[in-house]
């Protein structure tokens, strides 16, 4: 189980020396749920926003001011007086996105004998490969930025040190519509131990809870993916980047225009050997020399909470 | 721009002494970068009888809630976060982890960097200090300094809250989980008794509304194992 660069002698140029026929497929990684969370709607509606805001244009970063409108009051007022003005108060945000890469190097021989071993996702070329792997690496690194959020956000659900319970989930959500976020969609990341103590404290509880519809989504299903179920109109998702915090576990809970990110879409020059640009990220082909290509997946982004009250940590005992 | 108190050690400095465990590269969790801990007098909550801060971590990572492009010491996520009221945790600071004082750290007094993989690949990954990885066979334990760490977090308290608590700040740090232990008690099973005397073992023993005393046993048994 070699590791390294794909070379005919090494990394999963492996295949090539076997006693026995072989193919090359993709091996089974728990990172496979963060498609899933970038698919959800939450994760997509950030970034059409992203893309909304358009190009950088002579600036670094982005910013995003939310002006605190509608929450006064009339005074009451004499006639003849006029009223002061009242200033306006604005909450600001900036994202500066910053760049992030990830090399692979594949060298022509490994490519000329293996090509015909790929299969599944990955067939039929070296490139379909590392398209593939590259679309992951950028899902991945999203969902891990946004993650990390929740080691400072404002509210939190649960309790430090305890498992999770039904009813610090059920509270999360009456303080998240206290806050006037409940409107839109929700989506909730917690790894296994999570969502394994919430099932167990929900399914046990007895009368309404543990009969009502949503809850029968804690019956595990193995064919659902990463997907766990919709309780209290939230999302549940496993995900395995979840920081940690002394002897904790940070999931999140999100809403429509909890984050802002900013991916800056940067075309490759006509010299470059592009191989692909999907706007969020590109891939380049370098051939430094010796018969090796260089494939750099590369993404300039960068993550905020936008508004802290449609988001929260969701914290419970490692 | 340094941050304030944290001049010392660069944290973006290859560790040429980090902790040494053997031989073969260590299998890490994945790839985690640095931040500076953030302390809030309002930012509390109770574990184990203590009132204890809940600290934020102001990531370096470049590109994250506000920090530039360049990677530095996480200046405008902690900009972020001093506008909601925290400090920041100087990274030269006297603590100690695993019983050993954390005097010229390599990091910082309370950071840790371990080279290693992850699925393969090479990557770094910061961690706390009370946090310390130790192979078995071919899986690696992460052991926790409990008693270590929260000393460290009632030094950080100290920064913000030199003095006495507040009665406020020991609400903020009770309330919730007097909540969660109503809300516990409403069960009639079992678990809601076993979930009650978990969290009842959070609870100050002096911040205990009488009716919740009640319910401590004799010696109220250390929160479930994690």
């Amino acid at each position: 189980m070699a590791a390294g660069n794909w070379y005919s002698s090494s990394g999963i140029g492996d295949a090539n020396i076997t006693v026995s026929a072989r193919s090359i497929a993709v091996a089974l990684s728990d990172s496979i749920k963060n498609q899933e969370a970038v698919a959800h709607p939450v994760f997509q509606s950030m970034l059409a926003r992203d893309q909304g805001l358009g190009q950088l244009l002579g600036a670094l970063g982005i910013g995003m001011s939310f002006a605190t409108l509608g929450t006064g009051k009339l005074a009451a007022t004499a006639e003849g007086t006029e009223a002061t003005p009242t200033n306006f108060s604005t909450a600001n945000i900036v994202v500066t996105p910053a760049r992030k890469a990830f090399a692979r190097q594949v060298s022509d021989f490994a490519r000329s004998l293996q090509d015909g071993l790929l299969v599944g996702e990955i067939s039929p070329t070296t490139e379909a490969l590392l398209a593939y792997e590259g679309t992951r690496i950028w899902q991945n690194s999203l969902v891990d930025g946004i993650v990390a959020l929740a080691a400072s956000a404002t509210h939190e659900i649960g309790t430090t040190g305890t498992a999770l319970t039904w009813s610090a989930i059920n509270n999360g959500v009456y303080d998240l519509k206290d806050r006037g976020a409940a409107t839109s969609r929700a989506l909730a990341l917690v790894s296994a131990k999570g969502a394994k103590d919430l099932a167990a404290d929900a399914l046990s509880l007895g009368g309404a809870v543990q009969m009502a519809a949503q809850t029968q989504g804690f019956i595990a299903s193995a064919q659902s993916g990463a997907y766990v179920g919709t309780f209290n109109g939230i999302d549940v998702y496993l995900n395995s980047e979840l920081d940690a915090d002394g002897g904790d576990t940070l999931g999140i809970l999100i809403t429509d225009g909890a984050l802002l990110s900013k991916h800056q879409q940067v075309v490759l020059p006509m010299e470059a050997q592009a191989l692909i640009n999907a706007g969020f990220f590109t891939m380049e082909a370098r051939r430094p020399g010796g018969g090796v290509s260089i494939v750099e997946t590369v993404s300039y982004n960068g993550f905020a909470i936008a508004e802290a009250g449609r988001f929260a940590a969701i914290r419970y005992a490692t | 721009m340094a941050i304030p108190g944290s001049s010392a050690p660069n944290l973006m400095v290859p560790a040429l002494a980090g902790p040494s465990l053997g031989s073969g590269p260590l299998p890490l969790p994945g790839q985690r970068d640095p931040w500076t801990y953030m302390v809030s007098p309002t930012k509390l909550r109770s574990y184990k009888g203590v009132i204890l801060p809940a600290l934020a971590k102001a990531w370096h990572t470049p590109g994250l809630h506000g920090n530039g492009r360049d990677w530095g010491r996480g200046e405008g996520y902690q900009s972020n976060m001093m506008q909601l009221g925290f400090v920041a945790v100087p990274h030269v600071m006297d603590c100690v982890a695993f019983g050993a004082p954390r005097v010229n750290p390599e990091v910082s007094a309370y950071l840790d960097r371990y080279q290693g993989v992850a699925q393969g690949r090479a990557v770094t990954y910061y961690s706390d200090a009370w946090h310390r990885p130790r192979r078995i066979g071919h899986l690696v334990a992460w052991d926790f300094d409990e008693a270590g760490w929260m000393a460290f977090l009632a030094q950080c308290l100290k920064l913000v809250t030199p003095g006495e608590l507040d009665p406020v700040q020991v609400e903020i740090a009770t309330l919730p989980l007097i909540s969660a232990i109503r809300a516990a008690q409403d069960r009639s099973d079992e678990r809601g008794k076993r979930t009650v005397t978990e969290l009842l073992g959070h609870l100050p023993p002096e911040h205990t509304p009488d009716d919740l005393a009640a319910l401590r046993p004799a010696t109220t048994p250390a929160p479930r194992k994690r």
